[in-house]
């Protein structure tokens, strides 16, 4: 039988390459999206290892690599002194860390795509995670050293002089070497290194360190040091061992990047069905002539153990080829992704490309499972009968049956969809998961019900193609129609990824629009101060240089820092100045507003309603409130308030900010002019007074609205790749699914071509096919795509998040699926166009 | 329908083929000439490998010869390309196959009219219906191909190669699948379009019934045309396969 299995496959060569074709596109689907995924998750953890490299324990906190909020504490510089003294502390060095601005050749900032500018002082050996492609550690007050990305995009050599802007004016250094962090290359981050002392300097923080990085002697467990130490920390300052800071740097990460790590992870999810798809699509073709191959065998006395070993022995040949080819193939897609979003612009940290075992099994197991199951199939429909019967039945083409077993699920499905979409949940993220969840029902009940559509959709969308008695268009529509459940499943990879286009940009779209909407019905400053890079912090006296310029009526300064918030979690708070902030920002309280805004005191919180939700708070309760650093506070909520652009989390007053978090910049500086000042030649002034501060810029409110409406920007991009990526292996899903299905009607064809239809003819009813099966999978697509596009919004209306239908998207939705249903044809007519008419007609 | 009413439908003049080279070609057709007569029923005789098949798919423009000329009426095939051959299949050929090869999913009367559709040639109504009517099928025109014994699709089959009003109608191995009672209606049928609308027909078998309903049988063997007949009883063709072998 295992002959019988091998010699099959050989005399049914192009079948089996076409097959194999689909398991090794849904199989390099399946893996290069989780490689793509492992890896950027890999360069971020290689990234913190490599920062805390070599040390036991570290004091104090870090600069946040990916976070413009966390603000690195404050420890006295003989702090380091007395480490050191500690038995058991075998090396210890102090470190800075801030942000900065590089100046590029052409006089413009370095813009990165979103994080800021490390500035970081040089750590000595044992500590340092620097890998020096090039040159040598920084020396003196006029040299730095720079990443190796930014040095390349900018074209900065070792000896080229380099403009970089920190707490100082701008001012030039030599650069003195090229480095990385680890093996990653950091990506989005840029940073510049200086030594200690310039470092101290430049950041106005002589005598002072941000971090110090404690190595312990062979044979002290860094727990034992981390007890050594902390009596002799001041009050405020912390000390980790340096795996649970590398953990709490990751959790940060994973905080600020969860849009794009949750969105991986979801994408991986719909690679593995989409892959699935493609490879079952592919399968259910060739059904019936397998079918009747094994109903022969079985007719010919074949037991049915034999017929199913044969079928599995057939799909385990392929399947593991093709899983295998697969695989490589999908390092390839990751290597073409990744390559595709640096040459767009998006750039995301990333090392050598990494392959966990995890998606080598994920990928066989979709590959192996999905082909051994189509196996399955056409051998039970071959064995569980008489093999006369089963050969009659394969020469019938098989119907869905709209059968009990299947209508149950179906029901169930899109009930319990319904039932998460529209049952009121309270808490925002809660809502949004019950939607999803509802949405992701949805999308199942659909394709569930899909094959007993087909029909009525077939003769919709073909219509075009068969108006005035077209002939060869109706054929098409047919040979479509008469295989429900294989086009259903060769068109729902295309449903899958042009949905989920049009769902993320009605998403995006809803978000952006509530984003805009929150800062025009809260902020009521005409200009605010920010910095050059967009999310870094500014220099405190920019406020005090605009408050003297005519015209101003007032400025409010506003800090941000993350603070642990109990029931809430991390928690982006802000600090406000009460005596001028209801100047330049309106508070949408929920209920009355609860008190003057110049009676907010110390001790005073302001909640915006979702963290309330979040940590049960009401008016009048105590809320515990912890800085990064662990310092404390019990506050009193004084005021629940709605807007999640400006300053969602909480509020405090300035000076109880100041205590919990040590922090002297300021996040933005907004100002509210006079009625009767002159816009224009005001803010000239306020620009001209600006001089002297370095990195920062002044927004009018427009530009600060379309700036925080438009930050999801590259995250967005990579999205919208993968999505492209998704549909492109729809369209070679279905390129393969039209190949099988003219190879299968070969005979067909030559009949046909024997009657009088011209190559060109035999093209177009090709092309017909495909188009019309791209058409159905279009056409449920948008659908869908709008459908849940609408719970999800409908979820978020609260937050003001509005359901807008996307005609523009839609259109281009539209010409895509058709393009891609044009463009897939193109091999298989080519072929069909091609076949000689004689061994058409004597085809099997 | 033909520029000379009198002349040749067909003709084919030394016509070889081979397949393959040196040692191992094997000649299909070596050097056979034929002319068909309008209204003429022929019936092209030979054992398996005899070059019969051959012989029709060269004379029907669907293979060419590697030596020899065809005409087709007065077109001559050979140097016609893919489209101009098409063309001509359309408007002057028709075809019944051994395998009804019927469209499942048309009606019957569309499967009819279908190669007029391909074409995007006007149907002509009374055509259709006398043709429907011949074959005894006019009132089953909506059922599908599945729904028709095999005797009634192979009619359907002969309804389908008349539509075009062709110069001529090649059949091969028409009775191949069919059982004896079929088979007879289906060759009266054939025999009633050759006397009432003078359709030349050309009839590849080795079923000797079928082929004593033509006028002249033409007996092939290794490529070659060994005998000729006027028209024979069923008998007399057997006696004569066994003669010519």
């Amino acid at each position: 039988m295992l002959t019988f299995a091998l010699r099959s496959l050989l005399a049914r060569r192009r079948r089996a390459a076409l097959t194999g074709l689909a398991v090794l596109l849904g199989v390099a689907m399946v893996s290069g999206t989780f490689v793509f995924t492992d890896t950027i998750n890999a360069a971020y953890h290689g990234l913190f290892a490599a920062t805390a490299k070599g040390a036991d324990v570290v004091v104090g906190s870090r600069q946040g690599l990916y976070s413009a909020n966390a603000q690195p504490a404050s420890v006295p510089a003989s702090l380091l002194t007395r480490i050191r003294a500690l038995h058991g502390v075998a090396a210890a060095q102090g470190q800075i860390s801030d942000v900065a601005t590089i100046v590029g050749r052409n006089g413009r900032i370095v813009k990165n795509t979103g994080s800021p500018t490390l500035a970081m002082s040089y750590l000595p050996p044992p500590f340092t995670g620097l890998q020096f492609v090039d040159g040598n550690p920084p020396l003196g007050p006029n040299e730095v050293v720079l990443d190796e990305n930014t040095a390349r995009r900018e074209g900065y050599r070792v000896g080229d002089r380099v403009q970089i802007v920190t707490v100082q004016p701008a001012r030039r250094f030599a650069v003195a070497g090229l480095a990385r962090l680890g093996n990653a290359s950091t990506g989005g981050a840029t940073f510049a290194v200086f030594d200690l002392a310039t470092a101290q300097s430049l950041f106005d923080a002589r005598g002072e360190l941000n971090t110090i990085y404690v190595a312990g002697t062979t044979g002290t467990p860094p727990a034992t040091l981390k007890r050594e130490i902390a009596p002799l920390l001041p009050p405020g300052i912390s000390v980790q061992t340096s795996a649970q800071e590398t953990h709490a740097d990751l959790h940060q990460v994973d905080d600020q990047l969860g849009v794009l790590t949750g969105g991986l992870k979801a994408f991986g999810f719909i690679a593995i069905l989409v892959g699935a798809f493609v490879i079952a699509g592919a399968l259910s073709i060739t059904l019936a002539q397998r079918t009747n191959e094994l109903a022969l065998l079985r007719a010919l006395g074949a037991t049915r153990r034999q017929v199913l070993d044969a079928v599995l022995v057939e799909a385990a040949v392929i399947g593991t080829l093709a899983s295998a080819a697969g695989l490589l193939a999908g390092l390839g897609a990751a290597y073409l992704i990744r390559a595709v979003l640096g040459a767009s612009g998006v750039e995301v940290p990333s090392t050598s490309l990494v392959l966990e075992l995890r998606t080598v099994l994920l990928a066989i197991a979709v590959g192996l499972l999905v082909t051994i199951a189509a196996g399955l199939v056409p051998a039970a429909r071959a064995t569980f009968v008489s093999p006369i019967e089963a050969l009659l039945e394969s020469r019938r083409p098989a119907r869905p049956r709209l059968s009990p077993v299947l209508i149950g699920p179906v029901l169930f499905l899109a009930l319990l969809g319904a039932l998460f979409a529209f049952a009121s949940v309270e808490s925002r993220r809660d809502r949004l998961t019950v939607s999803v969840i509802g949405a992701v029902l949805f999308v199942l009940a659909a394709m569930l019900i899909t094959p007993f559509v087909v029909p009525q959709l077939g003769r919709l969308v073909g219509w075009p193609l068969e108006r005035g008695g077209r002939i060869l268009g109706r054929l098409a529509r047919e040979n479509t129609t008469r295989t429900p459940v294989r086009t259903a499943v060769t068109a729902s990879s295309l449903m899958i990824g042009l949905a989920l286009v049009l769902f993320v940009s009605v998403y995006v779209g809803g978000v952006r629009a509530s984003t805009r909407t929150a800062i025009d019905r809260t902020l009521s400053a005409d200009y605010a101060i920010v910095n050059r890079d967009g999310t870094g912090s500014i220099p405190a006296p920019s406020a005090r240089a605009v408050a003297g310029v005519p015209g101003v009526l007032a400025v409010s300064s506003i800090k941000q820092a993350t603070a642990d918030v109990a029931g809430a979690g991390q928690t982006t708070s802000a600090g406000i100045d009460p005596s001028s902030v209801g100047q330049v920002y309106r508070f949408n309280w929920v209920g009355a507003q609860p008190l003057a805004l110049a009676d907010l005191g110390p001790g005073d919180v302001l909640l915006e309603r979702d963290t309330a939700r979040a940590a049960h708070a009401q008016v009048g309760q105590q809320l515990q409130v912890a800085s990064p650093a662990g310092l404390r506070a019990n506050l009193v909520v004084r005021g629940i308030y709605t807007d999640r652009a400006l300053l969602p989390g909480l509020a405090l007053p300035l000076p109880e900010f100041d205590q919990l978090f040590n922090q002297i910049r300021v996040q933005q500086v907004l100002i509210k002019l006079a009625p009767d000042a002159n816009p224009a030649s005001t803010l000239a002034q306020i620009k001209a007074s600006l001089n002297s501060v370095p990195g920062v810029v002044v927004r009018s409110q427009r530009q600060l609205r379309d700036q925080a409406s438009g930050q999801a920007g590259s995250i967005l991009a990579l999205f919208y790749a993968l999505l492209a990526l998704t549909v492109v292996m729809a369209g070679l899903g279905i390129a393969t699914a039209t190949a099988l299905s003219i190879h299968e009607r070969t005979r067909e064809l030559g009949v046909l071509r024997a009657l009088g239809m011209t190559r060109a003819q035999t093209r177009g009813l090709v092309r017909d096919e495909s188009l019309i099966t791209a058409a159905i999978g279009t056409m449920i697509g948008a659908v869908l795509g709008i459908v849940i596009a609408w719970l999800v919004t409908r979820a978020l209306t609260a937050e003001g998040v509005v359901f807008t239908v996307p005609w523009l998207q839609l259109a281009l939705v539209i010409v895509v699926g058709l393009a891609v249903g044009v463009l897939a044809a193109v091999p298989a007519a080519a072929r069909a166009a091609r076949l000689d008419i004689l061994s058409a007609i004597a085809h099997e | 329908m033909f520029t000379d009413a009198d002349g040749p439908v067909v003709v084919g003049r030394d016509l070889e083929k081979r397949y393959g080279q040196g040692p191992a070609t094997v000649h299909a057709l070596r050097g056979v000439s034929v002319e068909l007569l309008p209204g003429s029923f022929t019936a092209i005789m030979g054992p398996s490998g005899s070059g019969k098949s051959t012989l029709m798919h060269v004379l029907a423009g669907l293979d060419r010869p590697t030596a020899g000329d065809v005409w087709l009426g007065p077109t001559r095939l050979a140097g016609l390309d893919d489209g101009d051959l098409t063309r001509i299949r359309r408007t002057r050929v028709g075809f019944v196959f051994q395998t009804f090869n019927l469209l499942p999913m048309l009606t019957l009367e569309e499967n009819v009219v279908l190669p007029l559709k391909i074409a995007g040639e006007e149907i002509d109504d009374d055509w259709l219906e006398r043709l429907l009517v011949a074959v005894g099928l006019q009132e089953r025109r909506g059922h599908r191909p599945a729904e028709l014994s095999g005797g009634e699709q192979q009619r359907v089959a002969l309804a389908r190669a008349l539509i075009t009003r062709p110069a001529v109608v090649f059949a091969d191995e028409p009775t191949g699948n069919l059982d004896s009672h079929s088979t007879e209606i289906l060759l009266h049928m054939f025999r009633r379009a050759g006397q009432e609308i003078g359709q030349t027909i050309v009839l590849v078998t080795h079923d000797p019934l079928a082929a004593s309903y033509a006028d002249r049988i033409l007996f092939l063997s290794d490529g070659q045309i060994m005998h000729e007949t006027g028209k024979l009883s069923a008998a007399d063709v057997i006696e004569t396969v066994a003669s010519v072998r």
